[in-house]
């Protein structure tokens, strides 16, 4: 058997149906246990675990996650697709379904690597610049407001030694949640915060978002390794710890944005002379340079500038000032699934006329 | 409790007051509607006693005195269940209980045990009905003995009755406070847009003077028995403010569409059973075409309810659980409908009436005292609920056309003949269900700005996608025959239900809105009982195929 027969017959293993037949069920397992232990782990972490993995590990036992399962499908319905249709007007119908499934498939690969998402938080009459990321967190090291270091909290780890201009940070705990208590004892020469509470991690939150990250950590000179004290940070949190003039900021990551947002006003228009709310609405003015201009978001109405996307999420109107949160997504596959939707439509309406044509004939 | 003279007046006819308008819920409704509500949230029942709604209501109102001693609260609270209570005995419960239901205010509903959710739903209650046993006292006259003024009261009875009626006056006006349910009394404000007040808000501010006179002379009216006055002052209101849809939400709660539907799908049931055991030719086409006919009636009875709701609500018929039952109602019962007509055979009437029954049933478990409440913010965009929910809900009837038809094939034994239907419906199935679910992501991309959350509702709707797109190619790629086709396009039935129904048990995701508890049962129910009769079909097929000698199972 040469090159060509063999190339040949793999592209028809690839392209055969058995690859549906087996690998849709387990698909179907998937998205049963990728939905039913949201109950238990929460959206983010089901979904990670089954259906946006590789490898989805049910016990010890590993397995093909969701990433691997869409693949294998993608190839298979690639190969099929393009080299071994048939081509013809009856089967059409057929292909046009096809090729919009690929495409959404393919939406959805761009969509995974391209898409930046994240949040702002915006008083009534402040704008903002940019946005911050709901999982990402970082440590910045910051000397008169600018950031002179910057690391990943997911580098952060027990025991790790960081040099940041001349201080070295031993770090002696990291926790994803947490929850502060009175201090043990544990720890010397307790500085800031610290010399108050102590952190403890705590199971993390089904909702990703709603854990209080932290971290412990204790600093010396780099020069002479005197000791500077145990020091502890944690998220957002209004006073940060200011070590020789550095300050140390745990927060989440930011991304800037080419423009700014200004919340002008924040309404939450209900039903009449009721609590039950009919809208959310945000009036805005866009600032890009010497330029402005009103703008609105409401609930199913986002605003679309520069290929950003900003969504009404939530809002805050506990306090004298109101605070609006838009979701910020930047998605360079957005449009897939629009272009998609209209050539699947097309291609089952059209395989089902043929198929009720040729049950007249 | 102070209230006017307890003379009722049952003979009163209410069809003209019934049509009255009132702000509820954010909603503009008739009396009627109002009436209903409230008397199906107190007692469980639209009748109490003799009394329709309308007619409880206007006692409740305008004689709060017999009123109170009307037993009307049913309970399943502890030793109280199985009877009815009035509002005196409630207040009495209500006073004993003040302490725990003190702290069960405080802790969340998902965290409560039945007995104190029901607890709090009797205390709601019960603040509720004082409500409305005060809302109209401001108009009342007072229950003085003499001629009913002040004057001759205190003549009689001596001056130093007059701390009791200054007593009186202040209790009455206490009552008045916060007094707001009956927001009866359109008011338009400096911005020319109208909005309702109560009696007592009305008589504490300037408000629409002509309109709160009115509504006094009526209510003087009710407490004399005068009927032509009655009706003259409500026709006067009804100059004052004029909304037509008022007149048809009162025609549409009086028709019980549903029940009628029902009662046609009946006699359809009945119709083609008869018309499959006749003897003659002639008796089994008219037994067929009346059974149509039937099925017809049930349909259109359908179509008027759900026309008259897209009418009244502005809103296409799917915003809630409740409605998109009805609607996948509304889309088996024409989808069987029009394969009877095309095929001119039985199995589409009887599966139709069943079908439609089914669903109607199912659909009183989720009725609510209120069926037509209105959304939440993100469902209240009527471009998506017409494209992505209408399409989805397409989807859910065409899947159970299909998986019914399946029931059938196995059941007569005629997975091999029926495999063209079942396979076509599978096709339609699939276009509805992948079209509303990617719109479903459009929609989502739109709201929440993402296409993609693996939300459990998303996931719900694509686990039926899924299950189709493997069927029908396992089915050409023959590694499925024609019966265990059969089989799996039966066990849609399931997939359906738990992407329609289960996946809001989990309480978790976005879809908080579709959020729904206490028919977990239920469902496991229904999948065991649907398991163990598709078990049973297949098995008894594979049975009498053995028997038969010959292989069914081609492609």
């Amino acid at each position: 058997m040469d090159l060509a027969q063999k190339t040949n017959k793999l592209g028809q293993w690839l392209a055969s149906a058995h690859i549906v037949f087996w690998t849709m069920p387990w698909l179907m397992i998937l998205v049963v246990l990728g939905t039913v232990t949201q109950k238990e782990l929460g959206l983010y972490v089901a979904t990670e675990k089954y259906l946006n993995s590789i490898i989805a590990w049910i016990g010890p036992i590993p397995t093909p996650g969701g990433i691997t399962i869409i693949t294998i499908i993608f190839i298979s319905l690639s190969v099929k697709f393009i080299f071994y249709s048939g081509w013809s007007w009856k089967k059409s119908g057929i292909h046009l379904s096809h090729l919009g499934v690929l495409l959404l498939l393919l939406g959805g690969l761009v969509t995974s690597f391209t898409t930046r998402e994240g949040f702002m938080i915006i008083p009534e009459g402040q704008s903002l610049r940019q946005f911050a990321d709901y999982q990402d967190k970082v440590v910045n090291f910051s000397k008169d407001n600018a950031i002179i270091q910057q690391i990943s909290f997911d580098q952060i780890k027990k025991d790790k030694i960081i040099k940041a201009d001349d201080m070295m940070i031993k770090i002696m705990d990291v926790c994803h949640n947490c929850e502060a208590q009175a201090p043990s004892g544990k720890y010397d020469d307790l500085q800031g915060l610290a010399a108050n509470m102590e952190l403890f991690s705590v199971p993390n939150e089904k909702n990703i978002e709603a854990n209080f990250s932290g971290v412990t950590f204790a600093i010396t000179k780099a020069k002479d390794e005197t000791a500077l004290g145990t020091y502890i940070i944690m998220e957002d949190i209004p006073k940060n710890p200011i070590v020789d003039d550095i300050e140390i900021i745990l927060t989440r990551s930011k991304t800037a944005l080419p423009f700014a947002i200004q919340l002008n006003d924040f309404e939450k228009i209900n039903y009449p002379q009721t609590q039950k709310a009919r809208e959310y609405q945000s009036t805005l003015t866009v600032l890009d340079g010497d330029l402005s201009w009103p703008a609105q978001i409401s609930m199913n109405k986002p605003l679309r500038y520069k290929g950003y996307t900003f969504y009404q999420s939530s809002f805050d109107q506990t306090n004298d000032v109101e605070i609006t949160v838009l979701n910020v997504v930047k998605n360079e596959g957005r449009y897939f699934p629009y272009i998609s939707t209209f050539i699947i439509f097309f291609g089952l309406v059209l395989h089902l006329f043929m198929r009720l044509r040729g049950a007249k004939k | 409790m102070l209230c006017p003279p307890a003379k009722a007046s049952e003979n009163i006819d209410l069809s003209k007051w019934k049509t009255l308008p009132i702000l509820h819920e954010g909603r503009i409704k008739p009396l009627d509607s109002f009436a209903k509500i409230y008397l199906k949230t107190f007692s469980g029942n639209e009748k109490i006693d003799n009394l329709n709604a309308n007619q409880w209501l206007a006692e409740t109102i305008f004689t709060p005195d017999i009123a109170v001693k009307r037993p009307v609260h049913f309970s399943r609270y502890k030793n109280l269940k199985g009877e009815k209570y009035t509002h005196q005995e409630l207040a009495k419960i209500i006073f004993q209980e003040q302490e725990a239901i003190t702290k069960l205010l405080e802790i969340p509903m998902n965290q409560q045990t039945s007995e104190q959710e029901e607890l709090v739903r009797l205390y709601e209650n019960f603040i509720l009905h004082s409500q409305l046993l005060r809302s109209m006292t401001a108009l009342l006259p007072l229950d003085l003995e003499g001629d009913g003024t002040i004057r001759n009261y205190l003549y009689y009875t001596g001056k130093d009755n007059a701390e009791t009626i200054e007593e009186k006056l202040s209790l009455i006006k206490k009552g008045g406070e916060n007094n707001v349910l009956l927001r009866i009394v359109p008011t338009q404000d400096k911005t020319a847009s109208i909005s309702w007040k109560s009696p007592w808000e009305s008589v504490s501010k300037t408000t629409n003077t002509a309109y709160i006179n009115s509504l006094q002379q009526i209510a003087a009216a009710y407490l004399a028995g005068n009927q032509n006055i009655f009706d003259q002052k409500i026709s006067k209101l009804k100059n004052l403010y004029h909304n037509p849809k008022l007149k048809i939400e009162v025609v549409y709660n009086q028709l019980s569409l549903l029940k009628i539907s029902s009662l046609f799908f009946i006699l359809t049931f009945f119709l083609a059973s008869f018309s499959n055991f006749t003897r003659t030719k002639k008796r089994e086409r008219i037994l067929h075409k009346l059974s149509l006919s039937c099925l017809g009636i049930g349909l259109i009875s359908l179509i008027i309810h759900t026309a008259l709701r897209i009418y009244l609500l502005d809103r296409p018929p799917v915003g809630t659980l409740y409605e998109s039952i009805i609607f996948v109602a509304l889309v088996c019962v024409a989808g069987f409908w029009f394969l009877t007509y095309r095929q001119k055979e039985n199995t589409g009437l009887l599966l139709g009436s069943i079908s439609g029954l089914l669903l109607l049933t199912t659909s009183q478990a989720f009725v609510g005292a209120d069926t037509m409440s209105t959304l939440v913010a993100v469902l209240n965009t009527n471009f998506w609920l017409t494209t992505h929910v209408l399409c989805i809900s397409i989807g859910y009837g065409l899947c159970l056309i299909t998986s019914l038809i399946a029931h059938y094939a196995l059941a007569v034994c005629k997975p091999y003949d029926m495999i063209r239907t079942i396979k076509t419906m599978a096709i339609f199935s699939l276009l509805f269900t992948t079209i509303g679910t990617i719109l479903g992501g459009l929609w989502a991309d739109q709201s929440w700005g993402r296409f993609w959350g693996w939300d459990p509702k998303e996931n719900g709707a694509l686990l039926i996608v899924l299950w189709l797109i493997w069927l029908l190619h396992s089915h050409i790629s023959k590694h499925l025959d024609r019966t265990t086709f059969t089989i799996g396009a039966a066990f849609l039935s399931i997939i359906v239900v738990l992407a329609w129904f289960g996946v809001n048990l989990l309480n978790v995701g976005l879809h908080s809105y579709g959020f729904i508890s206490g028919i977990a049962w239920g469902i496991a129910i229904f999948c065991l009982v649907e398991t163990m009769l598709i078990t049973a079909l297949s098995w008894r097929y594979y049975k009498k195929s053995k028997n038969n000698g010959a292989s069914q199972g081609g492609t």
